[in-house]
Formats: structure tokens, sequence, C-alpha cells
């Protein structure tokens, strides 16, 4: 599965976080470290396995963990309207 | 009329100084009116008589007495009150038109006018931030905060002419990023004395986050300067890429500001 972001958000990363504006409601995210590496892997349309991948690649995780905590992000991601499917 | 605005139907024409000796407003008046001379009063220091638009940005913006919706406007709600003196203010910009309604309120016009500016700050690199500016050497200081966070209490301390605003300053980054402000058309409480408007260098910015008995200032690291600073920005547009533009223009100011050991404190 991939994910498209929605084309209404404008972002800037500072640091190790990512900061997006919301420009439909004007709501103001913050993303951490962990977020905004998944956060750049889904601006290059990577897939959930690769994004698994880049993860482990950067952070002491376990597999499961990893993965976990990716599918719990996205669904948080998905109800705020900051990506959508990309079928 | 979607962007383009007939110069033939109106015999006011006046130039509003947006960015110095680079960006403009020409306002389009079709009537003769006391709220013309307000204008022309109210915002002296950045009405230019004569002006070449071939050698400048421009966006045109027409006042218009006669309610008409437009086709850009015809879907939305627009609350007409009988009785009332309204104006019109379309914007144009990029070939979209932005109407605006208010009353004939130099107030309401006031604020109509924040929007519009800040717009066209936003795609040349620039807002306008909650902030006092004050003149100091050949730069200037921002004391930046919300509503009653100090910033017309602080500006009193200074002569009206070393001030920007008590309100809200207009910043932009230029293409050598350096950040610049000049006197904003915009204030509160502490009327500002004019004279000749010109770009100066912003040297610090400090953040106002309340009063306290014990005077304390903190250094900040950028990520918390960027947020302070986004919160502080006056206008936000709903557009995705003004947003953008907005949101680079606030890193350039952290980014400029750290470098160059200007720094940005929490006050």
């Amino acid at each position: 599965m991939k994910y498209k972001i929605n084309p209404q958000l404008a972002f800037r990363k500072i640091g190790k976080e990512t900061f997006i504006v919301d420009t439909k409601n004007s709501y103001l995210h913050k993303l951490n470290e962990v977020g905004s590496l998944i956060w750049d892997c889904m601006k290059l349309g990577l897939s959930e396995k690769k994004i698994i991948e880049k993860i482990l690649e950067n952070f002491d995780v376990e597999y499961d963990t990893a993965k976990k905590d990716l599918k719990e992000f996205i669904e948080e991601l998905k109800e705020k309207n900051i990506i959508v499917n990309d079928e | 009329m979607v962007g383009k605005i007939k110069e033939c139907y109106y015999n006011n024409r006046i130039f509003f100084e947006i960015i110095p000796k680079s960006v403009y407003f020409v306002f389009y008046l079709n009537y003769h009116s006391k709220f013309l001379s307000y204008i022309k009063n109210r915002y002296k220091a950045f009405v230019v008589e004569n002006l070449s638009l071939s050698r400048v940005s421009y966006y045109n913006v027409v006042l218009n007495e006669k309610i008409s919706i437009c086709e850009e406007c015809k879907d939305k709600e627009i609350l007409v009150i009988p009785n009332f003196e309204f104006i019109k203010i379309c914007f144009s910009l990029d070939k979209k038109l932005f109407c605006f309604f208010c009353y004939k309120n130099k107030y309401l016009f006031d604020s109509v006018l924040r929007v519009i500016y800040s717009i066209v700050l936003s795609k040349h690199r620039g807002f306008l931030l909650h902030s006092a500016g004050i003149i100091e050497k050949n730069g200037c200081l921002f004391y930046v905060g919300p509503t009653n966070s100090g910033k017309s209490t602080l500006a009193k301390n200074f002569s009206p002419k070393y001030i920007l605003s008590d309100e809200l300053c207009p910043v932009v980054v230029n293409k050598n990023n350096q950040v610049l402000c000049w006197k904003s058309p915009f204030y509160s409480e502490v009327k500002v004395e004019y004279g000749f408007i010109n770009f100066l260098k912003l040297k610090k910015i400090y953040f106002l986050l309340g009063f306290s008995e014990n005077k304390k200032i903190l250094k900040l690291d950028k990520k918390e300067a960027f947020l302070l600073l986004l919160k502080n920005i006056f206008w936000i547009p709903k557009n995705q890429k003004l947003t953008q533009n907005v949101l680079t223009t606030a890193y350039k100011v952290i980014k400029y500001s750290t470098q160059n050991k200007l720094f940005l404190e929490v006050l």
C-alpha cells in the first residue's frame, strides 16, 4: 500500500522534526523524528514495506514493533486527513 | 470579470506602496467621496502620486460602492443588510479574483487591507508579524507577541519616529537572505511617525511571553522559535502555495537570525 499526501498541506522540516499546516482548517501538526522519517518516505511514494525497512535502518527497533507503530501512525494521519490511500 | 480590471471605468486611481519601491496596490475607485479622502490621508505615507507600472509589481484592487456578485462569489453566502453602506473590494492575484465586502467604515477597511496586504507579502517572501518594531541605529528590533502581550506598552516608551508599529510589522527575506522590515501602515495605540519609508535590517527578535516580576531572557532553539514565529504571523493563507511560501520565509528568518548570531529570545 502507498499513500498520497493531502495536496492542501504546506510543510517544513526544522532539524529532525516536521511542521505541517493544514490550509483548510489552519491546524498545525508537528511530527517527531520517527514521524518525520515516515513523512519523508511518503513524500517519495515508498510502500509500507519500504518504510519499515527505512525505520529499521535508522532506529534500534524490532520489526514487529516498527510494523505495529507504523500502522498506528498511518491510521492517525488518515484520521487527521493528512494522507489518503494512493491506489 | 475575472482578474481583469478595465481602467476606463474608474476615474480615481491610487498607488499604494506595499514593499518599498517594488510592490504596489493600485486602488481603483469609481466615485468621489469622503472615503477616498480618508484613504489618501490615513495612508498618505504609502500613497504615491505618480508611478510607472512597467517597472514594478502591482496588484489591482477595485473599491466599488455598488454591490454586485461576480462569478467567483456567486455560490458563497453573502450577508447584505439593507440601509447600510457597503463597499466591495475586489482584489486580483494570479488571474483569480478575491472579493471582500465591508461597510464603508475606516476600521473595517483597515482590517481588509491587512488581509490583502498579507496575501501579497506571502507572494513576495514576506508576512505581517504581530510585533512592536523599534528602530535602533541602522536596524530594527522586533518584540513579537499576541494581543495583550505588552507590545503597545513597550512601544509607548519610544518616540513615534523610532517605531515601525506597535501591532503589525512587515517582514521580507530578500534574494541575499537578509531579513528586512519597514514602517508599517498598521498600528494600534501608538500612532507611527512616518517620514521616508525605507528598508531596515532586522537585528533581533524577542518573543513576549507575558509579564513577570523577575525579568528573564531565555534563548530559543530553532524549532521553538519557528513555532512561536508561526503563531504570531497575522495571516496564514488558505492557499497551499502561499502557505508554503510563508513557511519557507519563516524558516529563512529563523535560519538567517541564527547564522548571523542575531538572537531569538524569549523575554
